[in-house]
């Protein structure tokens, strides 16, 4: 089954350069996928469409078989049953990890919490405030938040830009670990190859707003689609050797 | 540490002088009016409080994330009420409701058959001074909410979180430590007001150390009066710093995020709704006082469009340049003396001498008019010298209250600004054998020079405006557009106050358009 479906989906914000033109995929239930580009490749106006943040210029997107962007109708954010865990994590400062996990909830708020602070592995963090947290913990928290509103669809922007590379490690198989456990589907943005082979059951690469390749990670270094993809692997990090190695 | 003692006698005299006992009056005044003025004081201060912080908040709001006509120059509209200084805008009020006010003889016209508003009490005061005082609340606001990262907005939508509960739950929480900053900057207006408390006849703390020590004669009693008003100001001070103590939180600010946030564009009720609120305080803080002001002025200008207002208007830019300048000079000796000498506890004079700006202008001029008369005493009584003149024929002691005043405002931009800098800078320099004031002049004050320029223009304007201290301290040979308009106004005269006041207020206004636009420049050039 399908969780997601996009067809065609392009988004200029100035009227005149595509940020996104003409992208097409689709995603598994249950699966991880791993956005990869440069800078300025419309990795994050991507996820932007699909949350609902951004009103696309043309194209469809379905989200669990049902139409919620598309040229008549768009439905708002908070009716997609996806989640985004922002890049900076936007945990309200003011209030304590309890309080921003069950900011979204309207019911069962404590025993919610509670269960989502078992799942992070943070219990005991209640009453603390974002500002006394890791980067770690407020990543941990963020997606908890999310995941209090139980969506089907989890939509992470760089969530391992900000972390060391020993706890980035950590945090990839944790998250992987908690998105199989609920057994929900996730989307994330990287510039780093190793986080996308890392996690992900498929990977997209997006060059200057156009797809260049969608395909399943154990398939796609031996089906290189085009040498744009070949350079993008080979600019993307210094330990590129490395990752293709690791791979074959 | 010789200038921060210096600068900080002001506030020694009045704790030393408590100490002499009551004076004659006292009983007098516990008696009959302290409780008075401890009523007022506090009643004005909280309903100022509630509609400035109504004010500010729901102005900065609207601006910061909708899009109506001209939102660009009403976002700066808004802060044009501080331009006026709030006697003025009293003085106006009531030429506007009053017995056959402008604005009752309109309405009359309309076929309305109101007579008068009764402004000359005290919901009048709070009112004036609300609408006067609500931008110091709006500034720090509406700079506030536009540094939220878009992200914090957004993660509330994605949460299915509405507008208002975002509004309550998460934008005012976040934004209280801006609010309660300028909620506290308003208090001190308010307890600083001479002019309109004594127009409307409020006894308030002000008014009372002035009847006290004009009316009565008791400058003992005045100090007893400044001494529990410090004790006010001080209380309120600790309350705020706590609260800020408490509510001060880390954004993680994107500059990129802040200013891709999109603003709703305004339709239908909502639109009319929005702009009225936003409307009010422009309104009422600056529209109809100005043109009760310029209706004045059209009355009287053929017999106050003349070389003596020219003259004052030179006098007070005059008095307010030469403060603007000794202000900048100390705020940079306390900077840097300190910073060459490592001194042991200049941390504590430096907190004293800047506390000027917390202060109500008449207690200043009380420490000062005590210990000046103290120093006279001394010179007479040891030298037999007469330096009385020094003191009371000449602007020496006024200028010394306005560095003591209005320290503050240049004072801790500029400490930030050098900090800002760091010390590799001049210290790159002391390695190649350039002394430290060559380094000072050549290295650190060009490298300050926007903050110098935005801090002496602040100072200026403050100065400017300022009556209470101005009022006690002036020689009578000098004149300044603030005190000629409080004097025609306290004579009955007060279409004759507009000309003043409105020279006043029209150059304020230039000198904010200047500022704002150097500021942006500024801010573009760092970029």
């Amino acid at each position: 089954m399908k969780i997601l479906e996009i067809e065609n989906l392009s988004k200029s914000y100035d009227g005149k350069k595509f940020a996104l033109k003409d992208c097409s995929f689709s995603l598994e239930a249950g699966n991880i996928c791993a956005v990869v580009g440069e800078s300025g490749s419309g990795k994050s106006t991507l996820l932007r469409l699909i949350s609902g943040l951004e009103r696309p210029n043309s194209g469809f997107i379905k989200i669990e078989g049902k139409t919620v962007s598309d040229d008549n109708q768009i439905i708002p954010p908070q009716e997609r049953n996806t989640g985004f865990v922002f890049q900076d994590y936007a945990l309200f400062p003011h209030l304590t990890v309890e309080q921003n996990i069950a900011f979204g909830l309207k019911n069962n708020k404590k025993e919610r919490v509670r269960e989502l602070l078992e799942l992070i592995k943070m219990e005991g963090y209640e009453n603390s405030y974002p500002s006394q947290l890791s980067g770690g913990q407020e990543q941990r928290v963020a997606i908890a938040r999310t995941l209090a509103l139980k969506p089907n669809l989890l939509l992470l922007d760089e969530p391992f830009s900000n972390l060391d590379s020993n706890l980035k490690t950590e945090l990839r198989q944790e998250i992987r670990q908690i998105v199989k456990q609920i057994g929900m589907s996730m989307i994330f943005i990287t510039h780093d190859l190793l986080d996308a082979i890392d996690i992900s059951d498929e990977i997209i690469f997006l060059k200057e707003g156009e797809m260049l390749q969608h395909s399943s990670i154990s398939e796609f270094s031996n089906n290189i689609q085009s040498e744009e993809v070949r350079n993008i692997i080979s600019d993307l990090k210094s330990n590129a050797n490395r990752i293709l190695e690791m791979v074959n | 540490m010789i200038v921060g003692l210096f600068i900080s006698i002001p506030v020694f005299a009045i704790v030393i002088y408590l100490f002499a006992g009551t004076g004659e009056m006292w009983s007098h005044i516990v008696k009959n009016f302290l409780f008075d003025y401890i009523k007022n004081s506090l009643f004005l201060i909280l309903g100022t409080g509630i509609l400035c912080f109504l004010f500010g908040t729901s102005t900065a709001w609207i601006v910061c994330n909708y899009e109506f006509p001209f939102c660009k120059y009403i976002e700066w509209l808004l802060f044009l009420p501080l331009a006026i200084p709030s006697y003025i805008v009293a003085y106006a009020y009531v030429g506007m409701l009053g017995n056959g006010g402008s604005l009752m003889l309109f309405l009359q016209s309309l076929g309305f058959s109101i007579q008068k508003i009764e402004m000359m009490n005290i919901f009048g005061l709070i009112w004036v001074m609300s609408c006067s005082l609500y931008p110091y609340v709006y500034a720090g606001t509406r700079a506030m909410f536009k540094s939220f990262p878009k992200s914090i907005r957004e993660s509330s939508q994605l949460l299915g979180v509405s507008n208002r509960r975002y509004f309550f739950s998460v934008a005012l929480p976040l934004a209280s430590p801006a609010i309660i900053g300028g909620l506290f900057l308003v208090f001190m207006e308010v307890l600083n007001d001479y002019g309109a408390a004594k127009y409307y006849g409020i006894n308030t703390f002000t008014t009372g150390i002035f009847r006290t020590w004009t009316a009565l004669e008791d400058l003992q009693s005045a100090i007893y009066l400044s001494a529990i008003l410090v004790i006010l100001v001080l209380a309120i001070n600790g309350l705020v710093h706590w609260q800020r103590g408490k509510k001060s939180y880390a954004l993680k600010l994107n500059k990129s995020q802040q200013n891709q946030k999109q603003r709703k564009k305004l339709k239908g009720f909502k639109k009319l709704g929005y702009l009225s609120v936003i409307a009010v305080p422009i309104l009422f803080g600056f529209i109809l006082p100005v043109a009760q002001l310029l209706y004045w002025a059209f009355l009287t200008y053929e017999k106050m469009l003349n070389a003596e207002l020219f003259w004052i208007a030179l006098q007070s830019f005059g008095v307010a340049l030469t403060a603007a300048f000794f202000i900048i000079i100390t705020a940079l000796s306390l900077i840097y003396f300190s910073r060459w000498n490592h001194l042991n506890g200049f941390h504590f004079f430096k907190k004293i001498s800047t506390i000027g700006y917390v202060l109500p202008g008449a207690i200043i001029g009380i420490g000062i008019i005590r210990s000046s008369q103290s120093i006279i005493d001394f010179f007479s009584n040891n030298f037999s010298l007469s330096i009385g003149y020094l003191f009371y024929g000449s602007s020496i002691v006024l200028i010394y209250a306005y560095v003591f005043r209005f320290l503050a405002v240049s004072f801790n931009p500029l400490e930030a600004n050098s900090l800002k800098l760091g010390k590799n800078l001049s210290e790159s320099s002391y390695l190649l054998g350039i002394s430290k004031i060559k380094t000072l002049f050549k290295i650190e004050l060009p490298l300050l020079k926007n903050t110098l320029i935005s801090a002496f223009l602040l100072v200026f304007i403050d100065t400017l405006k300022e009556l209470p201290l101005t009022l006690i301290l002036k020689p009578y040979n000098l004149q300044t557009l603030a005190v000629k308009a409080y004097e025609y106004a306290d004579d009955e005269r007060v279409a004759e106050a507009a000309l003043p006041a409105l020279v006043l207020i029209f150059v304020i206004i230039l000198l904010m358009i200047f500022l704002n636009f150097w500021d942006k420049e500024s801010a573009n050039l760092e970029e």
